[in-house]
């Protein structure tokens, strides 16, 4: 094994949209800024043309690249093992860009309230800082990647939307006028989507395909980070696939990061400051292989505390007919929702959620179900047509407390490189499950209003689970229980800092992209300060 | 050209100007000469019939036929067997698309999984099951788009100039 050495200032494993945008923002300081990828790079027209010729297109991750030394779950691989009452389950894509290159592109803000949970509501924990430290930084994040939404979302800003919020779908004004006067208000998304030409891409132009990929990149994604970060002079090595992180002999300092090529050959890279960025779940797992006679359970693992905490938003969902056309499928896939449920008293009993309205073209699942029926002929082509104009989805993103048990291990398989899968124990708790109900108590008012038929709801002990991995690297101010400070610094290592929504103590209501990126832009400051 | 690209009245140009209709995507292969010289002109006109009477159309694009036909053929080597002897039971009970599946299945269960593949086909424009399965089309020519291409779009492909999307649609469905 060849054994070959680099160097920069800051080393950063992870070429997702959080990684990406703290590397640009280090490297406009003057400083070298390595980022480690373990992916392949993506090109964006090759996902689109591979998505047209698929079969299973609603499988997000088939038209992305797959490769057995960078693994990641798929339908066809049993990449995670688990062992809770509750399956975990996610996606997530090992490559320049990372999963945003698969998202709907919802871009909100937390609440004030949930950044002191614990204070307010007694449940949960708070986090090392308030709303109004991390504002400043949502702001920068929204400028970056371009969002737009409603001005009065329930998240106080200093400053408006870089663009005006996006043109309505005739749904969601039908919906919104149908629903008015029974308490719960729907609004249009705040979304990193273009309404206007916006930092050299364009509007979007209602390819309805948010997921599993944008075609003309009118909405924001990480490939499109990593390639800021580049033009800020940062350096990208793909297909390392970091398997070890060293400290110094005699101190906790990280000295050194070593990588695989897919061929096994391996790579050591110092640096006077490390960032782990690498996804909530392959971050952790990269920590806990990180063994040392010095650090037995893993680097950043004194307490252990990495991979713990582990939370999603285990929603529940439900479908029907609403008695007129509105013909969902129209511009974005997600573009309306309600927050009326996203903070109250209640919160200390039962878990907050926000109601999401789905706008996916619907034409491809309602054919599959009649064909299954056996119906064809003119009556197929019309209940085609009549189902898809009247088709309505919604779900619930729903709050789950942070709890210890609920974690990322190492699992006990080995990719072609020796690496370990990873473990998961989850469940979800009473207080989740109330919030749940009280949802498809509000889902049930809304389709009566809409003049429901066919009302379906998903089973109460099934989860549809959302991607929004978070808590496996927490932020804190008690050293016992969480992984780093407020700044995003290791408790156990001054020059190891955690980013990506690992780090986020809380999942809230909302889709977790925006504040990790926030997070890490604010984090990005404290690493400027260290070597400036 | 094959003896039932002929009696279906297909020409080159014909062929031609329907792949161009489907936006560039003719997904499979089209088969050897020597493959489609040994199809079966009474299984093809079965075929089209079936498929005429499962999608209720007359005017079906022929490229996709052949490639529909072809692709059926190569993954079921009774394929022509099964589709002419359903094609012979339809016409000899006179059933009609509403009374298809039930009457198969109950009467005549060996070629009952063959409307669905047919609608699977033309609807979907996807062949085969599991890993075998293809996609031949995938535009306004497959037909669960066509029925909705006056209002939605096969997702990826745009709809419109930004904001298409506030207009009304149609409310007659």
């Amino acid at each position: 094994m060849a054994t070959t050495q680099t160097s920069a200032d800051v080393v950063i494993v992870g070429a997702g949209i959080v990684g990406s945008l703290m590397a640009e923002k280090i490297a406009q300081q003057g400083l070298s800024v390595l980022i480690l990828e373990s992916g392949p790079n993506i090109d964006r027209n090759h996902v689109v043309a591979k998505f047209r010729h698929g079969v299973d297109k609603g499988d997000y991750m088939a038209p992305y690249p797959y490769n057995d030394w960078a693994p990641e779950p798929r339908k066809f691989n049993d990449y995670f093992q688990n062992e809770g009452p509750v399956p975990y389950s996610a996606s997530y894509i090992r490559g320049v860009g990372g999963t945003t290159w698969h998202w709907a592109g919802m871009a909100w803000r937390y609440v004030p309230n949930d950044f002191k949970l614990k204070t307010l509501y007694g449940v949960g924990r708070d986090w090392p800082f308030s709303y109004d430290d991390l504002e400043p930084f949502y702001y920068e994040a929204e400028v970056k990647m371009g969002v737009s939404g409603p001005e009065d979302n329930g998240s106080p800003r200093s400053k408006p939307f870089p663009m005006p919020e996006l043109a309505p779908s005739w749904a969601l004004s039908r919906v919104r006028d149908r629903l008015e006067g029974i308490g719960y208000k729907v609004i249009g998304n705040t979304a990193a989507r273009n309404s206007q030409n916006y930092d050299g891409r364009p509007a979007c132009v209602g390819n309805n395909n948010c997921m599993p990929v944008c075609p003309v990149d009118a909405q924001y994604h990480g490939g499109i980070s990593a390639q800021s970060a580049k033009q800020a002079g940062v350096n990208i090595i793909t297909e390392a696939i970091v398997y070890k992180i060293e400290h110094a002999k005699n101190s906790d300092k990280i000295e050194a990061i070593h990588y695989y090529t897919p061929n096994k050959d391996s790579f050591r890279v110092t640096g006077k400051t490390f960032v782990l960025a690498a996804n909530a779940i392959e971050t952790p797992k990269l920590m806990l292989m990180s063994k040392s006679d010095r650090f037995p359970n893993g680097i950043g693992n004194s307490n252990d505390m990495v991979g713990r905490h582990l939370c999603d938003h285990p929603r529940a969902k439900v479908s029907f007919e609403v008695d007129e056309p509105i013909w969902p499928g129209r511009g974005p896939m997600s573009e309306y929702s309600i927050q009326s449920e996203r903070d109250g008293e209640w919160r200390s009993e039962s878990a907050a959620f926000r109601i999401d309205f789905s706008n996916t073209n619907p034409v491809r699942g309602i054919t599959d179900k009649l064909i299954k029926q056996g119906v064809y002929g003119e009556e197929l082509e019309q209940q085609i047509r009549h189902k898809s104009a009247h088709s309505m989805g919604m779900k619930n993103i729903v709050e789950q407390l942070p709890d210890p048990n609920n974690r990322v291990m190492l699992g006990d398989r080995l990719d072609t490189l020796g690496i370990p899968n990873p473990k998961f124990y989850y469940s979800v708790s009473d207080y989740t499950r109330r919030g749940n109900a009280r949802a498809r108590e509000i889902f049930t008012t809304i389709a009566k209003r809409l003049g429901a038929k066919e009302l379906s709801f998903s089973a109460e002990d099934k989860f549809s689970l959302a991607n929004h991995i978070t808590g496996t690297l927490g932020m804190g101010d008690d050293r016992a229980t969480t992984v780093c400070n407020g700044e995003g610094r290791s408790h156990f290592h001054d020059n190891l800092f955690l980013a990506g929504t690992g780090v986020l103590p809380t999942v809230a209501t909302v889709n977790s992209t925006l504040t990790a990126v926030a997070v890490g832009l604010r984090t990005a400051e404290f690493i400027i300060e260290d070597l400036v | 050209m094959s003896q039932y690209k002929e009696k279906a009245g297909i020409s080159r140009r014909g062929f031609l100007t329907a792949s161009a209709a489907l936006s560039g995507l003719t997904l499979v292969p089209f088969a050897s000469q020597a493959q489609a010289a040994a199809t079966d002109a009474k299984a093809f006109n079965a075929f089209m019939a079936l498929s005429q009477l499962i999608t209720a159309k007359s005017d079906l694009n022929p490229a996709l036929a052949d490639t529909i036909y072809l692709s059926l053929a190569q993954q079921d080597e009774d394929f022509a067997a099964r589709i002419k002897t359903l094609n012979a039971f339809v016409a000899d009970h006179n059933l009609t698309s509403a009374n298809l599946q039930a009457r198969l299945d109950a009467e005549q269960p060996d070629v009952a999984d063959l409307p669905r593949k047919l609608a699977k086909a033309w609807f979907q424009g996807i062949v085969g099951e599991g890993k075998a399965a293809k996609t031949i089309s995938y535009s306004d020519n497959t037909l669960m788009y066509a029925a909705v291409a006056d209002v939605l779009a096969p997702p990826s492909y745009a709809l419109g100039a930004y904001g298409i999307w506030s207009s009304k649609p149609p409310q007659d469905v």
